[in-house]
């Protein structure tokens, strides 16, 4: 379908109200030829409205955050007012009758925090007053009973819509195959296989099907089935929380099993560190804490102490890696690279970081395009090397421009990659990243080809980053922080750019 | 045990159905309302009429088509309010297009999802244009004032944007299957 300029002026007119009733019948005709031109108002009025709502704010979101959490904690004979309090941080206990006021004050509240729960629904003003409508009908007419916003919300902090991402899989494979990107509200269920989510907060939580969670926000997830491994190594991701069937675990910096895998109890076995743990079936007056070496199992009548085990998890355990670290969601880190590189087969917009080869020992002197003493792009192309023998983790960085390119689609942003050990040389330029591909890459995976015809007769932009007298930006780049962490300033648009970064190997370490 | 649903049982199915068919529902208010502050008034007068009528829906018939159907009362009197005459599409046309819009409702996630990421893409002034028009509801007129350009030229760059977020989504989506 490619409709015409006067389809498109006649569409026009319909949504800025002006069209004439000649303008109609003629654009009638036309959505009655082709059932995709329907498509085509349907998918622009929906946009319209979506932007709308975007627009304005998302407090509806948060609601029904709040309305989810509401209805899992209910009884079976469920009525919106029992609301068990677990998490009164600052709240004053006592009663007060629940009135629109208060469900106002609650999305209110909500806002104020900066809460952006993504629940799969993004709301408006009016959605938040039309949902305040509807519950206080139901709540009009039941016994009063406490209902405390920071109740349920588990702590105050922004929580961005993407709230983790997926970064390593083993053998897996999914009842619904997710996207990179994962959502607060999402619901996975891993059927074979291992996979490892990585939270906004730096958390790792690795699955061992058959395992169903779902995300909560961005340092807090439920498993409802199966085992989890949690390592929890930053200091952003410490309160990193999973809920299970009988218990809430509350990581204080550390590894520790989750084994949800059998009907009716749930265990957590703390291989480092320390955990909280919270139950209606133990008896004390607040979280219990457990540390290295100690394990718990609780159902739904009682808790006990059982032997410590990590065996079940080592599974789990062999597929947790040494990883860069960086801040914030523009950066993922995504394990091993996927099966396409080339342009625009990624639909993430973050600059990805892969790890293409651990251990590899340099066969020969490796030609790099800068290092920690001489920055892009004044260090010129192929300048420097890496001296033969020298073993090697090659690591590459993978900034890609999804779906369409053109003026509406160039970004700048700014990433900083720190690695644990030196970085040896970095590769920038596309020539030379397209010529170590096969020495340095992922067997298997296909990269960027350089193309002939580029308009650039150095074709040194066709895929990595920017190089003077190239287009019409320029990227810059360079090794900071005592030689273990790369700076990067990125424009994107039409052409992705790529790096590949050498960092010296662990000399204990073994080739994959 | 009575087999009945309790009323706050029905009452909290009521809110999701509410807010599952929300997207479908303001689309195609916003097909037929060109002035966003009405759009918001006839969602808020078809959520109410909803409400109170909800014992009155056959839940055999999709929400959204009950939905849509209170709204085009709702449109067509706020028309007669104005004085103006809506737009109308024959009834073969009007089948097909409410047809579309509950077809699409199951994806709603999935668009939600890529338009996030696609308005991620946008350049500054085109963010800008769209906040002005979207959030802050400036004629194109207006928009041209403090960007520069003239209205028609404001229309038509809206416009484009719009079919290249559709595009984007559309391909998110696809990505997403």
């Amino acid at each position: 379908m490619n409709p015409s300029k006067q389809v498109h002026e006649l569409i026009q007119a319909i949504f800025s109200g002006e069209a004439t009733p000649q303008q109609v019948r003629a654009l009638e005709d036309w959505l009655l030829e082709d059932s995709s031109h329907v498509q085509l108002l349907v998918d622009l009025a929906l946009l319209d409205g979506m932007i709308l709502d975007k627009q304005k704010n998302e407090d509806a979101a948060a609601v029904l955050n709040l309305l989810g959490e509401l209805e899992e904690q209910a009884e079976p004979d469920f009525t919106l007012l029992q609301v068990p309090v677990t998490e009164t941080p600052s709240a004053d206990p006592g009663e007060e009758s629940v009135t629109f006021q208060d469900l106002w004050s609650a999305a209110s509240y909500l806002t104020a925090k900066g809460l952006h729960s993504r629940a799969g629904m993004i709301g408006s003003i009016a959605a938040v007053l039309v949902i305040a409508v509807v519950l206080f009908f139901v709540f009009s007419g039941a016994p009063t009973q406490t209902l405390q916003p920071n109740s349920i919300v588990d702590d105050g902090s922004a929580t961005p819509r993407v709230v983790a991402a997926l970064t390593a899989e083993r053998d897996a494979a999914w009842e619904r195959r997710p996207g990179q990107d994962l959502y607060a509200g999402q619901r996975l269920t891993l059927t074979a296989g291992l996979a490892e989510i990585t939270t906004a907060n730096g958390a790792i939580a690795i699955l061992e099907a058959p395992a169903t969670i779902e995300l909560i926000h961005h340092n807090a997830l439920r498993l409802d089935a199966g085992k989890l491994l949690g390592i929890c190594e930053t200091d952003a991701s410490k309160g990193f929380r999973v809920r299970t069937p009988h218990m809430d675990i509350t990581d204080l910096g550390t590894r520790f099993g989750v084994d949800a895998s059998k009907l009716g109890a749930t265990q957590v076995h703390v291989i480092e560190g320390m955990v909280e743990v919270a139950s209606p079936v133990i008896d004390t007056s607040g979280p219990v804490r457990l540390s290295a070496r100690q394990a718990l199992r609780v159902d739904s009548v009682k808790s006990q102490q059982v032997v410590y085990m990590s065996s079940p998890f080592d599974n789990a355990l062999a597929i947790a890696q040494p990883r860069p670290r960086f801040e914030g969601l523009a950066t993922q880190w995504l394990g091993r690279p996927p099966a396409d590189l080339t342009l625009g087969q990624q639909t993430s917009l973050a600059l990805q970081v892969f790890i293409e080869q651990r251990g590899l020992v340099l066969d020969r002197d490796t030609a790099v395009d800068f290092n920690a003493e001489h920055a892009w792009p004044a260090s010129g192309i192929g300048q420097h090397t890496v001296a033969v023998g020298t073993r090697v983790d090659v690591y590459l960085l993978h900034l890609d421009t999804p779906g369409e390119s053109g003026d509406s689609f160039i970004r700048d942003g700014q990433y900083t990659v720190h690695f644990d050990r030196p970085i040896l040389g970095v590769i920038g330029a596309a020539s030379s990243l397209r010529a170590t591909d096969a020495v340095l890459g992922t067997k298997g995976v296909s990269y960027p080809v350089i193309d002939p015809n580029a308009e650039d007769p150095k074709q040194e932009t066709a895929s990595g980053i920017d190089y003077p007298g190239g287009w019409s930006f320029v990227d810059s780049a360079e090794v900071v922080n005592n030689g273990t962490s790369l700076h990067l300033s990125l424009t994107t648009g039409a052409m992705m750019d790529q790096v590949r970064v050498l960092v010296a190997a662990d000399p204990a370490g073994e080739h994959p | 045990m009575s087999d009945e649903p309790s009323q706050p049982n029905a009452d909290l199915r009521f809110t999701r159905l509410w807010i599952e068919a929300q997207h479908t529902l303001t689309g195609f208010v916003t097909l037929h309302v060109h002035n966003y502050a009405s759009v918001d008034d006839i969602i808020q007068e078809v959520a109410t009429q909803a409400t109170e009528n909800y014992d009155k829906y056959d839940p055999a018939r999709p929400f959204g088509a009950w939905l849509i159907g209170i709204a085009r009362m709702r449109i067509a009197e706020s028309y007669r309010k104005q004085g103006r005459s809506p737009v109308v599409f024959s009834n073969d046309v009007m089948e097909s297009i409410t047809e579309a819009f509950l077809a699409a409702q199951p994806e709603t996630n999935d668009r939600l999802e890529g338009l996030h990421l696609c308005m991620a893409k946008l350049s500054e002034r085109h963010r800008r244009v769209i906040d002005l028009r979207y959030g802050r509801q400036q004629s194109s007129g207006e928009i041209a004032d403090q960007v520069g350009g003239s209205a028609q030229a404001i229309d038509a760059m809206l416009y484009r944007v719009r079919l290249a977020l559709r595009d984007c989504i559309a391909k998110y989506m696809e990505g997403q299957r």
